[in-house]
Formats: C-alpha cells, structure tokens, sequence
C-alpha cells in the first residue's frame, strides 16, 4: 500500500491506517526509538505512542513523506520519554552518547527555558545544514536526527569511522560558530 | 540576542528539521552501505601489479653476482644512481677527449668480465664479445703504476658522499686488488652510460658503500676520477 493511501484511511478515520503503518513502518520507527531509548519495552512504547499521534494529527496533516512524518513523531515522542525515565540518570543509549557529543562543544550551562525560541533555532540550524556540502550534512543528521550509531551512519555515508567523527567535530564547531553569528549565545 | 542553549536544546530543535533534509537520509539508511568503489579496487589491482612487476624484474638480477669475488648487497638489484639520466654525456667532463670505446653492449653487467683485460692477454687492445676497449697508455693522465688495468679488476670500496646530478663524490673506504686509488681519497665516480645501462635506472644514497666495478675503459680513468659500469651496494 503507498503511503498515499495510508494517508487516505487517515483521513477517512479507517483503523486500518494503523495496521498497513505498523505493517509498513514499525521496523523503521523502532530503530528511531530505541536509538534514543536503548530499551525494547521503552521503544515499543514509543512507537505505539507514534501510532495514536499520527491518528490525532491526520487529519488535518496531509504528509507528502510518511515515513519521515512518522519518524519525526517517534523521534520526539521517544525524546520526551527518555527525558521522562531518565531525568536523574542517562543511560547509554545514542540519544545520550549525542548529547555527551554536544557538550563538548557547547557551554554546559542551562539557559532559562523561556528564553530559548526553539523555532528560531530550528530554523537557523536548518540554514546552517543547507549550507553544508552533502556528505557532511547527511552524516549530521544521520547523527543527530535519526542517532544512528556512528559506525551505522559512516557506513551509509560511504566514509570511514574516523573519518566520519572527525568530519561530526568540524560539523558540530562551524555549527556553533554559525549560531553564534547569528545571535545565539551557545 | 536569543539566549540558548544546551546540548538537548539542539536536539529539540533538530526534531524540527526540515522533511527534504531528513528525507534524504532516511533513503540513505534504507540502502546497504557503499561498497568500497571501483577506483579503490582499481587502486589495489594496479598496486598489487607494480609489486609483482617489480619482483618479476627483480628475480632475474638477483643471481647475478659478478665472479671476481664482489660480494653484498646480493645484486645489481641494490645499485642506485640518482638522476643518472643526466650523467649520461662523457663528452663534457672536462677531462679533455673522453670518448669511451667499449661499444655498445646489450648487457652491461655481463660486459664486465668481457671488458676486464685478462693478465696473460698480449694484446692489449681488448677485443671481446662486447666491444673492444683501448688501452692506450698514453690516454691515462698520470703514472701508470698501479693503475686500473695493472691490478686486478676490481674492486674499490666507496662511501657515497654527494651526488651533483652530474658525478657521484665518493671517498675510497677500500681498495683491495686496486691500489692506484688509496684509502681515504676522495674520487669522482662517472658511469658510461649509453642507452641500455641498468645503472642509469638506480639512484645512490649518501652515506651508502658501494663497491664499484671499473669500465673496460679505464684508460679514461685517472686518481681522481673513475668510470665505473655498475655499483654494488655493500650496506646502508
């Protein structure tokens, strides 16, 4: 079934729609969770989680691209559920391996959560990744969005391990470069 | 000014990226990693050919180890000359009319022995299956006792000092059976080189011992200067 037509049951509130995205979609959804959650039961829960999202968000949401629509739910939804089990600890899962990764770059100090316009960043972030030639870019959010292990992620970017985190340090510094041109204090 | 940020700050912000980006690679993760590409497999093929082309012209040199007793190095395959494409006119040297007569021989290394002249030869205008070779005293610039020709051939022993891209500055570190060039003097070392001279493909290294073959023409040879055919390398 194309996604059109999943997109379709959605929208004519046919439960079906969940079965054909678990059918299509819950390997796929599952690695984006437990990257983050390094836990079966935790990305399983995610995921699920994703289904009912993607039920309340369709409609009115029409994507072009289900999976990516759907891995950006998991993507957060599995974010919010790390932060949740995890707020006195971090485990070792690629969720918490990146943010070890940005910390070296980034001050460690917490701003204040009301000053942070996450749009803003969202969009200067994705100025700066537009700005980078592709293989750098991919690797990035392989990285980052999707929190592929770094071998996985060198792998499909046809680079070396080595190669590939010498290329995410540069990536990340020029990032943190970038933002602070562009008036975040980082 | 936007105040911001923590490491969880970028990833929450991440999760707003825009889907053509993310798009891309997820397609990326969908696919098998890249195998490594042809021009790398090209590059092995053609690396490991130079090296079985290298051993294969090495195999047949290595036996060849002259008969008058020079020994080391195992072969012509250590002889070296850097540059030695540029050594090849005996016209300039400034030793006035230094024509080589050894003519033109295929293998130069086997010329050795032939263009060596034999002690119980009468005739000293050497004729050999490679050439014939002048002994013309008069051609010697200097005494002729103890000379290159009246000692047994060869073998100087030579520290490679400098190399000018022209002759190769070498001090005699040992002369046995060639007296004529005492331990401790500084010579200059010229080859005659002509089209089809193993020693033009090798390149010297400074600090190296050479033990050094005479050219049959050793009549152009003088305490300070010496033609040589080919070079052994006795130690780094």
């Amino acid at each position: 079934m194309t996604d059109r037509e999943i997109v379709s049951l959605y929208h004519g509130r046919n439960e079906e729609a969940i079965l054909r995205t678990k059918e299509k979609y819950e390997k796929y959804l599952l690695k984006i969770a437990f990257n983050i959650l390094n836990s079966d039961p935790d990305s399983e829960e995610s995921v699920n989680d994703t289904y009912l999202a993607a039920w309340n968000s369709m409609p009115p949401h029409r994507p072009e691209v289900l999976s990516t629509y759907l891995g950006k739910l998991t993507r957060r939804i599995s974010i919010d559920l790390f932060r949740k089990k995890h707020r006195e600890k971090r485990v070792g899962s690629e969720y918490a391996m990146s943010l070890s990764e940005w910390e070296d770059c980034l001050a460690g100090g917490e701003m204040p959560e009301e000053t942070l316009e996450t749009g803003l960043l969202a969009e200067a972030i994705n100025k700066f990744l537009r700005s980078l030639p592709k293989d750098a870019r991919n690797l990035f959010i392989g990285r980052y969005y999707y929190m592929d292990p770094l071998q996985e992620v060198a792998a499909y970017c046809g680079m070396s391990e080595s190669k590939a985190k010498s290329l995410l340090f540069r990536t990340r510094n020029r990032l943190k470069e970038f933002l602070e041109k562009e008036g975040f204090s980082v | 000014m936007t105040s911001c940020t923590s490491s969880e700050k970028i990833m929450d912000a991440l999760s707003l990226l825009d889907e053509d980006m993310a798009e891309e690679v997820g397609r990326l993760r969908g696919r098998r990693p890249k195998k490594p590409s042809f021009m790398r497999y090209g590059m092995i093929a053609a690396g490991f050919c130079v090296t079985l082309l290298c051993v294969l012209q090495l195999v047949p040199l290595m036996g060849r180890v002259p008969e008058d007793g020079v020994t080391g190095g195992g072969g012509q395959e250590d002889v070296s000359l850097e540059n030695a494409g540029t050594n090849n006119s005996l016209t300039d040297t400034g030793l006035g009319s230094i024509s080589p007569t050894v003519s033109e021989s295929e293998d130069v290394t086997a010329g050795n022995e032939s263009k060596k002249p034999e002690a119980d030869e009468e005739d000293e205008s050497q004729s050999g299956e490679t050439g014939s070779v002048s002994d013309d005293e008069e051609n010697l610039g200097g005494g002729t006792e103890g000379m290159p020709g009246d000692e047994p051939l060869p073998a100087l022993n030579l520290r490679i000092e400098g190399y000018d891209g022209d002759t190769v500055v070498c001090t005699v570190v040992g002369n046995e059976g060639c007296t004529f060039y005492p331990v401790g003097n500084v010579v200059v070392l010229r080859f005659d080189i002509w089209e089809g001279d193993p020693v033009t493909e090798n390149t010297f290294t400074r600090g190296s011992i050479y033990s050094v073959l005479f050219n049959g023409g050793y009549d152009n040879s003088d305490e300070n200067t010496l033609y040589a055919v080919v070079a052994y390398q006795l130690e780094e």
